[in-house]
């Protein structure tokens, strides 16, 4: 007999000796009496806080490892909340129906993967994961368990990303038109309209300072190496070190690049290459980079162009026609022409619906792992001062051994994912 | 006046090649102290070119690095950690297995020679990208180390042979604390079978660290003299998600049995624990996709 309906034959029998919840085989998820949905947020910082009013949903727990951010996440939050310094207790509570991951990105793949298992739907802080290896894990967790997951960037879907001056969907339908043509170059740079933040650079002369009291700081390395404490390496400046994050590149990068692989209509595969064009890079520390480029099979490009090389630079370069900011292009009577032409598809971007309805939302786990892989085939490839060839099925570099260590990078015990 | 013209020519050009050649360094003659002096590469050009030197120059260049790496705070030893982990990330690409062996070698030579804890730390965490069968003594004694034996266990799972897993096996007992659960989860991670009878005990451990350690590990090696107690401990968690994992690991455990042919064994585990009617719904679902 096939496992599957083997199992389902197991389910109805148990069913006979116990009340199976509606909601056990792909029904919708029991709603609390009060139809508001309930969330707990681990990691309360700066970022964390923004994350209360997220959604109209409920904060009815809140996690952290520094009693300084607790103290500042109840001051904000009018009803009580329960009060975690380990988020594995955290998830044992059975009134939580969303977690929202809003630690620093080391933390982000063991966390949610951990939320899954617990049948909780996730909301999780960009970048999805910090190795492309992670990321796998995770979107295979979100998978089987069949959680709903969101990410937390949304220019695929709403509001004028930064400086481009428009919203996505335009962009999109001006893509899908084929007006442009084919192969893409996307360049994402100060001139159309993207800061890549070397303000968060690490420092390469930490020394080693007393660890204050209200910081956990071995749950706060968690699955990280232990370096010792300096607070440069934690909280906002994190970014700067490679264990944690990838500086401004590894936090802001889904940001800018998941519409681009959505525009392309990449959610399902990566680029064959990437080249780069930095100085070297310190072990610890991540510095700044000038270029890297990222290439898909079918030659379409995407450009980080970190000095602004190019500064007249199109958002979009096709063999017939440019589009720039605020929605110029060489295109004459673009806007006319494009009338004709269907609008793109339409998305589930409300995600309160997607979680009682059980539906996928618009940036989920399978084109989030995607678009964080752009980041972390930029970042390994900038840690390496090398050019390198990827394997998008197989989510490999191709003849480099240590790159591909950098994809599945072991975790500090006890994390594992 | 003609000579002086052509003495002040003479000088304006070789001033006007040595211009051009500082962002094209010449870099051949310089010693291995004046290589890393120009450190950090300005750019990948010259990055692959000095370090490539350090690199060939093997254990002179390692040994003088080594010497030269302080603990964090004690002084500046910047350049010397660019220069080895240039070297490391250079020869980590694998395309010349002698070399590699060459510098890991010297690299464990200064793991051997350096004193302080984090100076070590920082060799071994370079180590894990280039280390083989040649590092694996080495780096062993400090499996047991409270402080050393995370990065050691890293560089056992990337060496990921026999010889690494053996001497895993080895500290296993001869540790205590985080560094035995480091190893647990390092045997975990490399899937190394032989172990598999030394990790069982731990599975029954007061201590939840540990043996949440122990679950994973004999999940991932697809344990099936496991089952029976990652059963038992799933049933305890009530098949749901508790800090040790068990749930997870059971289902772990459930899909390497079916991946290694032993899905009859699987199946009746599975029907067993739907026919207790205590399995949430998230985890039938994951129950039904194995």
């Amino acid at each position: 007999m096939d496992r599957r309906k083997f199992i389902k034959k197991g389910v109805v029998s148990a069913a006979a000796f116990t009340i199976v919840p509606s909601f056990v085989l792909g029904g919708t998820k029991h709603v609390a009496p009060s139809d508001q949905l309930t969330k707990a947020i681990i990691g309360v910082g700066s970022m964390g806080r923004g994350h209360i009013e997220y959604d109209n949903t409920r904060v009815v727990a809140i996690c952290d490892v520094d009693k300084n951010h607790i103290d500042m996440a109840r001051q904000r939050i009018p009803n009580p909340v329960k009060v975690y310094h380990d988020y594995r207790e955290m998830l044992l509570n059975p009134d939580i129906d969303i977690v929202h991951v809003v630690t620093p990105p080391h933390w982000h793949g063991v966390m949610s993967i951990d939320a899954a298992k617990a049948g909780k739907d996730v909301w999780c802080e960009k970048p999805m994961t910090r190795t492309i290896g992670e990321g796998i894990r995770l979107k295979d967790t979100i998978a089987r368990y069949e959680r709903i997951f969101r990410l937390n960037t949304w220019f695929r879907f709403r509001g004028n990303f930064y400086g481009l001056g428009t919203t996505v969907e335009p962009v999109k339908k001006l893509v899908d038109s084929g007006m442009l043509g084919w192969p893409l170059k996307f360049t994402v740079n100060a001139a159309t309209g993207f800061d890549w933040k070397f303000q968060w650079v690490g420092r390469t002369d930490l020394d080693v300072q007393p660890v204050p009291s209200e910081l956990d700081y071995e749950m706060w390395l968690g699955p990280a190496p232990f370096k010792p404490y300096h607070p440069h390496r934690v909280h906002n400046t994190f970014r700067g070190y490679w264990d944690y994050d990838g500086g401004g590149l590894g936090d802001m990068g889904q940001h800018y690049l998941d519409p681009v692989q959505y525009l392309l209509g990449k959610d399902d595969t990566s680029p064959v290459r990437v080249d780069v064009d930095a100085p070297q890079q310190h072990p610890d520390a991540a510095g700044k980079w000038n270029r890297v480029e990222l290439t898909y099979e079918d030659g379409c490009k995407i450009i980080l162009d970190g000095e602004n090389r190019d500064k007249d630079a199109a958002y979009i370069e096709g063999p017939d026609g440019k589009l720039f900011p605020g929605f110029r292009s060489d295109i004459p009577d673009l806007q006319k022409k494009l009338a004709a032409f269907p609008d793109p598809e339409p998305q589930v971007t409300d995600f309160s619906d997607a979680v009682r309805k059980r539906k996928t939302f618009a940036l989920n786990e399978m084109n989030g792992f995607r678009s964080c892989t752009l980041v972390n085939m930029a970042i390994i490839a900038i840690r390496l001062g090398r050019s390198l060839d990827f394997d998008p099925v197989k989510c490999e570099f191709i003849n480099d051994h240590a790159a591909n260590l950098m994809v599945n990078q072991p975790m500090r015990a006890p994390w594992n994912v | 006046m003609r000579i002086y013209w052509i003495f002040i020519t003479a000088i304006l050009v070789f001033t006007g090649l040595n211009t051009t050649s500082s962002s094209c360094q010449n870099i051949y003659g310089l010693s291995v102290s004046e290589l890393i002096e120009r450190l950090p590469a300005e750019n990948r050009e010259d990055q692959d070119r000095i370090i490539s030197r350090l690199a060939e120059s093997g254990a002179d260049a390692i040994g003088l690095i080594g010497n030269n790496l302080v603990a964090p705070g004690s002084g500046d030893d910047v350049k010397f950690r660019y220069a080895l982990s240039g070297i490391v990330k250079h020869v980590g690409q694998g395309d010349d297995p002698f070399l590699k062996i060459n510098v890991s070698a010297a690299l464990c030579k200064a793991l051997s020679d350096a004193s302080d804890a984090e100076v070590k730390d920082f060799i071994l965490q370079e180590l894990q990208y280039i280390a083989g069968d040649e590092a694996v003594l080495h780096v062993a004694p400090y499996l047991s180390d409270s402080r050393l034996s995370d990065p050691a266990a890293r560089v056992m799972v990337n060496v990921g042979t026999a010889h690494a897993g053996g001497a895993l096996l080895h500290f296993l007992t001869r540790s205590e604390g985080e560094a035995r659960i480091s190893i647990i989860q390092a045997l975990g991670n490399m899937r190394y079978t032989s172990a598999a009878s030394r990790l069982r005990p731990f599975a029954h451990s007061d201590n939840p660290a540990l043996k949440a350690a122990a679950y994973n590990a004999l999940a991932a090696m697809g344990d099936t003299e496991s089952a029976a107690i990652l059963f038992e401990a799933a049933k305890s968690a009530g098949f749901d998600y508790e800090p040790t994992r068990a749930t997870a690991s059971w289902l772990l455990l459930l899909e390497n049995m079916i991946a290694n042919g032993n899905k009859p064994l699987a199946d009746k585990m599975t029907y067993e624990a739907l026919n207790s009617g205590k399995v949430p719904s998230h985890t039938i679902i994951a129950l039904i996709k194995l």
